[in-house]
This record gives structure tokens, C-alpha cells and sequence, in this order.
């Protein structure tokens, strides 16, 4: 499987499992562990992986805060209209959820370029270099040794762009 | 040779299954060595316990009855966590720390008693049943209605509870101070990590927070939610719109092959004009190689490894995208607390006064967004609470005072215990100073901790919040004050430290320890509930009509979870003195009287021995007073008792129909 298709995989069978949990009416011990796993996470990670932090983390931390803000606002909404039930709720966030995926595992599925989520996650603004091809020595800075790549390293937009293809 | 082979040197080749299985490997050897201090603490705490005996709590709550191992155990602790900060052990190992501390302080109550402390957390669990049972809210509701104007978090914990197959919120509220607190630290981490490349001061802020955050705001309400949101907020802020580089990060496969090479890590920063401009990480091996790991200088890394250097700048779309997240994070504050988005507001002025970038909008949006949910969704309760709010508005002094309990008719204990709490709150603020003299006698020093440390004091201008200003504060200045109090053992700079820091961190931390087991569990006593009083609570709350007259010793117990909106509310501890005085004269007169009047269709009076705790610890009414109306109504053939253990007691009048 591709890797970049792990976490939306996981996500969107999260998802499908929490909706067959509470379609069974399922309650503890398997319902709390779903739903905690489900509410904290699901809906908030696919938005957070189309920023391409790096950072696991942070990550899981704007995931936890974004999908109890989700939850929240849809609550509030609902609320307002005098419309609140859980299954509605589930509704919404399994909607929220869902597209969240399509956004992230989009550029996998239909290819990197033009897409909605390239475009979101600002793709064009990572720039990864292969050094395999340079020599790394080092010289020093101060207190430090820099790889003297760094300094070569502001390529133009369209180096960067061909050697993030590459890579 | 390869770094592996250098590891390896002259020792017999192990499968990797022999290295964990044999008594003489490595892996096993280091493994004790280094989590020895941490398996001790943790294997105190699970001998302390099934010997913690909770209904023989007195006026010093939990500490009268936390036997010697618990006290051993947070000192074996705070002794392992502050060598792992001297010694710059990974992330994971200080991680297992923090989450130990948390389970200690905020998951041996749940344990123990089963029930979910203090009698707030018990009201909110009634909002979200109130939500369960009718899906609105009714903002212009008699009772709690500050709830129904701003009701995110509860419609998002009445979803939780729902989804979970649980009947209420109370099923799991006992474990939302565990889970809070880790979510605090966690964020805070991440803020931390933003402010300073040395870690032994992101860690040892970590462990101040949690041991002088005493003011018991972690439990399950609106404002632990909005908190943990308002932290992510100033995270995101901070991260990834200052115009500070960022700081390195080791990735966990680097973590992992540090492990596996068993060397040193290296940090080294790199610096210009006192300020951090790149870090690399590298690692001596046991062979004195040095392996360089990666590097990172303004958004710039490099993987040694993958020979890869990567570097981003995040583009508009990228950009927007955060500021859609960071507009549904202000939306949920804005619409779950009153007061935390005017924390929110100062806080990110502060910041955009001093400079963090892209931010310098949010303030204006987050005011107006404030505001507009204050006329449109809260104008209810806004409207009603105008004229007081104008009032104190601007009365500092005022609103300053109005925090304090008054103790002039407290037991010692509970003036013990105050004193306890301010006393810790003057340490934070001393420590706050020494750590910023100090960062500054070195040379440098940086506004935004400063600016989110003051930023909050503005919140006493704005009124007394029912006594709590001060807390809230506090509260919210606490992050950045233990940040700035990390600098007294550790300089901003890093470099050599000699171990007299870690003593030092590690005495200091052991006292303000005691004055959080003293401020935060010191009234365990009133907060920590038996399932007695659960059960006489439920006996009355379940099924009653509308109406219902429900006379309570004081409110503090385990009350309006369920149902609550159908009752009238009359606590005797709130009743004026000269009440109080004819209570105590009559007391089987007084309440046959007020529980005979048919303008009610039922009536009850609940009695508890937390309603009694507290009573006479705050000397509310005079000592042993709710005992003494117990004891004249169990005496009385006009009474009868619904529910009657040494716990509580829930009593009818006789003759007077119930529908239970």
C-alpha cells in the first residue's frame, strides 16, 4: 500500500467502523474505544496532513484540537436550529470526515499535479534536494559545522520544482 | 566502519531477540539503568494504592491519608525526571515522566472513589443530559443558564457520550482531569519547543506546570476545553508564524537509530548576536565518532541519512488553510466559554504587538467574533448580567478581593490549605522574576512569554467572574511564568551545566510540590464524592416532576446531573444568618414548614457528608450544624427517610406523597 495512503485508510475505516458501531448500537467496552479514537481524531487529522508538517506530534495535536473544534461548531450549530440528535451529528462529522480524506489521499489516487489538495497543502513550496549526488563536507560557522550545501541551496522555483519531481 | 559495527565493537553478536532476553545484554542493562528511578516511582504508586483509605479523609483531604510510599514515589520521580533533563534523555523517556506525574496527581482519585470529583463537574454533566434528553438549549433557563449561552462543549460531550453507548457524561467525567492535564502538557511542549531550542528548559517548564497548577480548572467543564484550544492557538501562532527559525527536530526514526547507537546526542545551536540562527544534532559514538543526524536553520533540514536536505516556505494556500483551522478553534472558544476568548483577545494583541508575523489580524477577528456571539447567541444571559458587569468593570481592587475566601470562620486546615494556594501562586511569581533577571544578565532575552505572562492581569479590569478572576489569571499565566522560571536553572543558551542545576530544580520542584498536594488536594475531603451520595442523588434527580422542591444542606454534592432543570433549589448554607439561627432552633418546624408548602407537587431535603465537610471546614454555619438538623429529622415521626446510610441521607415529609 502506499504510504501516503496509510492515514487516510485509517482514518476512512475509522470512520466506517464508528458508523457500524452505533448503527449496531453497540455500547461499551468496544463503543467508548471507537468513539474516543473516532471524536478526538478523525474528523480534524485528514485537514492537518494537507499542511505536510513533519512534525507527528504537532501534528496529533492539531488533529485532537481541529476535530473537538469540528465536533463543537457542528454541535453549536445544530443546536441553534433546535435540531440536535446524535445520529444527525454523526451525519455531519462522518461528511466533514469523509471529505477531509478525499482531500488527502487525493493527490495519490489522481496524481500529484493540479489537484484541490496539492494546491491546499502549498506543494509547490517544499523543496526537497537530493544530495546523494554532492559531496557532504563541512566548514565551520561560529560554533557549528554547516553542510555547505545550505548555502547553494536557494534554487529558483522551477530547479526546485524539477528536483522535487526527481525525488 | 559503520556506525553499527562501532556500536557492536568487541561484544559477542546478538540476534535481536538474545539482546532482550539475556540477563548480561546491553539492551537489558541500560534499559534498568536508565528507567530504574522511573519503575521505582511507578511501582510506589501501585503499592500506595490499595492502602489509600478515602472515607478516613479529614480536614487535610488526601494528604491525611497518603501513606509514605505516595510522597516516596513523587520523589523517586521528580529525582529521575530532572536527572533525564541534565542528562538530555529523548523525548519518549521525559514523555513517560509527565504521563506518570499526570497518572499520580489526577488518576489515583478516579481509581479510588469511582465517582467524579467535585460538585461542578457533576452541574455540567447536567447540561450535557439536558441536551441528550431535548437537542436545544434554553438560554433564558432559570438555573446554570451561563451553560445554555455558551453550550459548543457540551454539544460536543453530549455527542461523545451518545456515540460511546453511555447513558450520561458521568460514565467517564472522572478521568477528564488525567486527560486534560496530558493534553495541556502536550501543548505546552509544543509552545515551549517554539520559545527556546533548549529542551532541559522546555521540560523542566513541563514539570513546573503540573506541579504548581493548583487551581483545579482540569476537571470536566467548558473552560479545561477552552484552555486546551486557547494553548493549541498560541502553539500554532508561535510555531509556525513567528519570525524566529524554527527549532530542530529530531524525527522518531533518529531517535530510534540513537538508541540502537547507544552514543551521545549533540546539540549544538548556533548563534549570532545571541540569537539561535540554526541546530544540528549529531551523536559520539562509544568509539568517539561523530555522526551528524540533521541539521536546521530557518526552515531549512538536512537528513544525513537520506543525504536530503528539505525546506519549506509555506505558500497562501498553505497559509489559509491554518487560518480556516485556527477560525474553527476560535469559533468552538467563542462559543463554549465566556471568558476564555477575552483571554484569547489580549493574548493575541500581545503577540501581535510584538511581532509574531501573520497574526496580526486574528486579534481583530477573534474581538469581533467575541462580540457578535455576546449580541446574537448569549444576548440572554449578556443582557441580564450587563448591568452588574458594568459595575465592577475597571474596580481592580475589587475584583482582586473578591477571589479570596473568607476564613475569618474557617478551621485551620482550611486556612492551612489557602495559604498553601497563595503561597504557591507568590513561589510561581518569584520564580517568574529570578528566571528573567537571570535570561537577561546573560545577554538576551524574548518578549512573547513576557507579553502572554502580563497579558492575562488585564482580566482584572473586567470584573470579579463570581470570585474567580484571580484563579483564571493565574491560570493563564501560569505557562509562561513557569517558562520564564525554567531560566533560574537553566540558561536560554544551553552549554555546560553543572549538576548543582538539577539539585536545585529538584529541591525547588519538591517544594512547590508540597504546596500543590496541600492547595489542590487539601479539600478532597468536600470534592471527592462515595457512591452513597451518587446513589441519594440519583434516588431524587431521577423522575421527579416539575417543580419539585429540593432542599440541600449545601451544593456541594453530587447534584443536578440529570433532570435538573425540574427543580427549585433551596441550599440551607445559602440562607441568611437569622435563618440559619431559626433553622438550628427548629429545625424539625422550620422544615416541615418549608417542605409542607403545596405549592410544590413534591418536596426533598438532601443531606451528604460532603455537604457537612464543607460546611463546617468554611464555617458557613456554625460547626456541626447540618448534623444536628440530621439528627432531629431522623428523630422526628414527621420525617421519613428515602435513603439513609452514614453517607447521606434523603428525607420526605410523612404523609406527602412521592412518586419514588
Amino acid at each position: 500500500m502506499n504510504r501516503d495512503l496509510v492515514w487516510p485508510g485509517i482514518v476512512a475505516a475509522s470512520t466506517v467502523v464508528m458508523t457500524v458501531v452505533v448503527a449496531l448500537g453497540l455500547g461499551p467496552p468496544i463503543a467508548p474505544v471507537i468513539a474516543v479514537w473516532f471524536v478526538f481524531v478523525c474528523p480534524g487529522l485528514p485537514y492537518v496532513r494537507l499542511l505536510n508538517l513533519r512534525e507527528p506530534l504537532n501534528e496529533l495535536l492539531l488533529a485532537i484540537a481541529l476535530s473537538l473544534s469540528i465536533e463543537a461548531v457542528v454541535s453549536l450549530m445544530l443546536l441553534w436550529r433546535s435540531a440536535w440528535t446524535s445520529g444527525r451529528m454523526l451525519q455531519i462529522v462522518v461528511a466533514i470526515t469523509v471529505l477531509g480524506v478525499l482531500l488527502d489521499a487525493e493527490p495519490t489516487i489522481w496524481g500529484r499535479r493540479s489537484t484541490t489538495s496539492t494546491k491546499l497543502r502549498g506543494i509547490d513550496h517544499h523543496r526537497v534536494i537530493d544530495l546523494s549526488v554532492h559531496e557532504v563536507t563541512s566548514e565551520v560557522v561560529g560554533s557549528i559545522r554547516i553542510p555547505p550545501v545550505l548555502q547553494a541551496s536557494e534554487g529558483t522555483a522551477a530547479s526546485a520544482d524539477s528536483e522535487y519531481s526527481r525525488s | 566502519m559503520s556506525p553499527q559495527s562501532t556500536v557492536v565493537g568487541s561484544r559477542p553478536q546478538l540476534t535481536r531477540w538474545n539482546r532482550w532476553i539475556n540477563p548480561d545484554a546491553t539492551a537489558i542493562r541500560l534499559f534498568a539503568s536508565r528507567h530504574a528511578l522511573l519503575g521505582s516511582a511507578a511501582l510506589l504508586w501501585l503499592v500506595t494504592l490499595p492502602r489509600i483509605d478515602l472515607d478516613a479523609m479529614s480536614g487535610l483531604g488526601l494528604m491525611s491519608v497518603l501513606p509514605l510510599t505516595g510522597y516516596a514515589s513523587l520523589v523517586v520521580l521528580t529525582i529521575s525526571y530532572f536527572v533525564g533533563v541534565h542528562q538530555g534523555r529523548s523525548a519518549f523517556e521525559m514523555a513517560l515522566h509527565l504521563g506518570l506525574l499526570i497518572l499520580i496527581f489526577h488518576a489515583t482519585l478516579a481509581l479510588l472513589s469511582g465517582t467524579v470529583r467535585y460538585s461542578w463537574a457533576w452541574k455540567h454533566i447536567g447540561i450535557v443530559d439536558f441536551i441528550q434528553r431535548n437537542g436545544i438549549v434554553d438560554p433564558d433557563i432559570r438555573v446554570l443558564d451561563v451553560y445554555h449561552n455558551w453550550p459548543s462543549a457540551f454539544g460536543m460531550a453530549a455527542f461523545l457520550t451518545e456515540i460511546a453507548g453511555f447513558e450520561s457524561a458521568a460514565s467517564f467525567a472522572a478521568w477528564a482531569p488525567t486527560l486534560f492535564n496530558a493534553l495541556f502538557v502536550a501543548a505546552l511542549v509544543v509552545i515551549f519547543r517554539s520559545l527556546t531550542s533548549n529542551l532541559q528548559i522546555v521540560w523542566t517548564a513541563a514539570w513546573l506546570f503540573l506541579v504548581t497548577n493548583w487551581v483545579g480548572q482540569d476537571y470536566f467543564s467548558p473552560q479545561a476545553f477552552t484552555l486546551f484550544l486557547y494553548l493549541v492557538t498560541i502553539g500554532i501562532l508561535l510555531r509556525w508564524f513567528s519570525k524566529r527559525p524554527p527549532v530542530v527536530v529530531v524525527s522518531w526514526a533518529e531517535r530510534f537509530r540513537l538508541r540502537v547507537l547507544r552514543g551521545t546526542q549533540v546539540l549544538r545551536l548556533v548563534l549570532r548576536k545571541g540569537r539561535v540562527v540554526a541546530t544540528e544534532t549529531s551523536m559520539i559514538s562509544d568509539s568517539g565518532q561523530e555522526i551528524p543526524l540533521s541539521f536546521e536553520s530557518d526552515g531549512k533540514s538536512y537528513d544525513a541519512k537520506r543525504r536530503t536536505m528539505t525546506y519549506s516556505v509555506w505558500g497562501r494556500n498553505q497559509t489559509r488553510l491554518v487560518f480556516g483551522m485556527i477560525a474553527v478553534i476560535l469559533a468552538a472558544i467563542i462559543t463554549s466559554h465566556p471568558l476564555t476568548p477575552m483571554m484569547l483577545v489580549v493574548g493575541l494583541a500581545g503577540l501581535a504587538i510584538v511581532g509574531v508575523g501573520s497574526a496580526r489580524w486574528l486579534p481583530i477577528v477573534a474581538a469581533v467574533l467575541t462580540g457578535v456571539w455576546m449580541l446574537t447567541g448569549a444576548n440572554a444571559f449578556v443582557a441580564r448580567q450587563f448591568e452588574a458587569t458594568v459595575e465592577v468593570t475597571g474596580s481592580v481592587t475589587s475584583n482582586f478581593s473578591a477571589t479570596f475566601v473568607d476564613l475569618s470562620n474557617a478551621t485551620v486546615s482550611q486556612i492551612v490549605i489557602a495559604w498553601m494556594g497563595r503561597g504557591l501562586v507568590a513561589a510561581v511569581v518569584v520564580l517568574a522574576l529570578l528566571g528573567a533577571v537571570r535570561w537577561i544578565r546573560r545577554g538576551a532575552f524574548a518578549l512573547r512569554p513576557l507579553v502572554l505572562l502580563i497579558a492575562p492581569v488585564l482580566m482584572l479590569v473586567g470584573g470579579s467572574y463570581d470570585g474567580e478572576a484571580v484563579f483564571r489569571v493565574y491560570l493563564f499565566a501560569l505557562p509562561f511564568a513557569v517558562f520564564l522560571g525554567a531560566h533560574t536553572f537553566y540558561p536560554e543558551q544551553g552549554g555546560e551545566i553543572g549538576t548543582r542545576a538539577a539539585a536545585a530544580a529538584i529541591g525547588v520542584t519538591l517544594v512547590l510540590m508540597t504546596g500543590f498536594l496541600f492547595a489542590y488536594f487539601g479539600k478532597e475531603d468536600q470534592y471527592t464524592f462515595s457512591l452513597d451520595e451518587v446513589r441519594a442523588a440519583e434516588l431524587v434527580f431521577a423522575g421527579a416532576p416539575d417543580g419539585t422542591l429540593l432542599i440541600e444542606g449545601s451544593p456541594n454534592y453530587p447534584s443536578k446531573f440529570v433532570f435538573y432543570e425540574r427543580f427549585v433549589y433551596v441550599p440551607i448554607t445559602r440562607e441568611p444568618e437569622a435563618t440559619h439561627t431559626r433553622i438550628l432552633a427548629d429545625p424539625v418546624g422550620v422544615m416541615e414548614e418549608w417542605m409542607g408548602n403545596l405549592d410544590y407537587p413534591e418536596s426533598y431535603l438532601i443531606i451528604t457528608e460532603s455537604q457537612k465537610a464543607e460546611t463546617d471546614a468554611l464555617g458557613t454555619m456554625p460547626a456541626g450544624s447540618l448534623d444536628a438538623i440530621e439528627a432531629a429529622l431522623l428523630a422526628s415521626p414527621r420525617f421519613q427517610t428515602l435513603f439513609h446510610t452514614e453517607n447521606a441521607t434523603v428525607f420526605t415529609l410523612a404523609g406527602r406523597e412521592v412518586t419514588r
